[in-house]
């Protein structure tokens, strides 16, 4: 009965594109969204769940950024709200065909509760960690990645998650497109959904997320931004 | 089940507060139920209705012996309805060793009402089993019970109030809490998804029916260690069996004789 509950998997720890692909400029700000998930053969065509998150990314001295975001569907679906935040920094920068290394720690947090008795209330925390590294094209960034997602409590839980995405910017609006390839080491038979996944493993994901600056710096492709 | 479930998550942005518990309550619905009577003939069987507690009209099928006998009650498992379970009372109809009553749980198949953890597993089966006690004249313990999937976990949730011969119980879950688990592979509260507790091992706990838990080994639905759990969370007697090459719900037409020999002995031994 893994397949079951991988439905559940894209409402918490994979809920959002990488925030963790380059640093913004020291003070400036991103209004950051995206939609998407693990795509369901269930449906004709076969599509991503439209799983949604919403937050604000901040750059703190052109190496680091933070972010806060909050995730709606949990919330609409289940009546569990989840928030997440988290730092990622640049480890090294880019150079030639060398890519630029960003690591990223950040926090979930959910609670909530549909049981109709008690207890009315239970929560969760989920650390996670990625590794992502990236390389500049013009305006345009390409990353892949591993994110590591851990359970401390009530009992511990450790699962990671391979990805690849990429980032074209327009002015100030960034359109990302990621791909994720989330619990490849479950089966993924079909029970409640069946999930496209590679070798009938986990979950193909596909997310888009979108980005608008603000400030008076624009992002640039080597991360110290330029002057609008 | 797998649309529903989908069409479901598609519709989350739009919706509040959904539950899963639509994965263990799949209610199909049917105007008029498609009995065949080419096994069990068409004087033997008699379609009846009766309330459960609060009033909601359940609708069951007997399948008499063609001489007097005990009664059998079969809870069948959840996506279907009498008419889909017909197969299996035909099987169980030709060990020729009980009257076999079905019955559909609420907003299943004819049933009215709506499905509810606590109108299902708290409600229906006890209805069933009040009327087979009085259409047999029957006490509890003079009534068999077959079980299969989430039908185990009516009867377990029934069994909390009401003993019974014996149950034979198939295929059943463990718990909500162990499918969240190896779904999600994360610790994450019942309550998050579901609005009943569905917390089978638990409720075994508190039965005083002898039980024969069954559980295929090659069961792709249903972990096949939800047998052992609900074993040891068992009170005595009790029996295990886990048979090879028995998936969720075909070991009557895998082991149709293994099957009929195990249940009816142990049936036969608990009278």
């Amino acid at each position: 009965m893994f397949r079951l509950a991988l439905i559940l998997l894209p409402l918490l720890g994979a809920c959002s594109v990488s925030r963790a692909v380059a640093p913004l400029p020291k003070g400036s700000g991103q209004i950051i969204t995206s939609v998407g998930g693990p795509i369901t053969k269930n449906l004709s065509p076969a599509i991503p769940l439209p799983m949604t998150s919403v937050g604000y990314m901040h750059g703190l001295n052109g190496k680091t950024n933070v972010y806060g975001e909050f995730y709606p569907t949990g919330l609409a679906a289940f009546g569990v709200g989840g928030v997440g935040g988290g730092v990622a920094t640049e480890v090294f920068g880019p150079d030639g065909a060398k890519p630029r290394l960003m690591v990223e720690g950040g926090l979930y947090a959910y609670a909530g509760n549909n049981d109709e008795g008690p207890p009315p209330f239970a929560a969760r925390v989920f650390p996670h960690a990625q590794t992502t590294f990236s390389w500049d094209l013009k305006r345009q960034v390409l990353y892949a990645g591993l994110d590591q997602l851990i359970q401390p409590f009530p009992s511990f839980r450790w699962h990671f998650t391979p990805l690849i995405g990429g980032v074209a910017r327009v002015g100030r609006v960034g359109f990302q497109l990621e791909y994720k390839w989330m619990a490849w080491y479950l089966d993924n038979l079909p029970i409640a959904a069946e999930w496209a996944g590679p070798f009938h493993h986990g979950a193909s994901s596909v997310q888009i997320g979108i980005s608008v600056a603000l400030g008076p710096h624009l992002p640039s492709a080597k991360g110290r931004g330029e002057e609008k | 089940m797998r649309k529903i479930a989908a069409v479901a998550l598609l519709a989350l942005s739009q919706t509040a507060c959904l539950s899963l518990d639509f994965l263990f309550l799949d209610t199909p619905q049917t105007d008029a139920y498609e009995i065949s009577s080419e096994i069990v003939p068409e004087d033997l069987i008699e379609p009846v209705t009766f309330e459960a507690k609060d009033g909601t009209v359940l609708y069951g099928y007997w399948a008499h012996q063609p001489v007097p006998s005990p009664p059998l009650i079969f809870f069948h498992g959840n996506g279907g309805h009498i008419g889909d379970n017909w197969d299996r009372v035909e099987f169980m109809w030709e060990w020729h060793t009980h009257d076999i009553f079905i019955f559909d749980y609420r907003e299943f198949g004819m049933s009215e009402g709506t499905a509810t953890f606590q109108g299902v597993m708290e409600q229906d089966g006890m209805a069933a089993v009040e009327h087979v006690m009085s259409w047999a004249i029957a006490e509890p313990e003079e009534i068999a019970w077959v079980a299969l999937s989430l039908g185990g976990a009516v009867a377990i949730h029934t069994s909390d109030e009401i003993g019974a011969q014996a149950l034979v119980m198939e295929s059943t879950f463990a718990s909500a809490d162990q499918l969240l688990d190896e779904g999600t592979g994360l610790d994450v509260p019942t309550g998050w998804f579901f609005k009943g507790p569905y917390d089978n091992e638990d409720a075994i706990a508190k039965i005083t029916t002898p039980i024969l838990i069954i559980h295929g080994l090659d069961d792709d639905f249903i972990n096949p260690e939800s047998g052992p759990l609900l074993f040891d969370a068992a009170p005595k007697p009790k029996e295990l069996w886990q048979p090879k090459g028995v998936g969720h719900s075909d070991l009557f037409e895998v082991k149709p004789d293994e099957f009929e020999d195990r249940a009816s002995s142990f049936l036969a031994s608990h009278e």
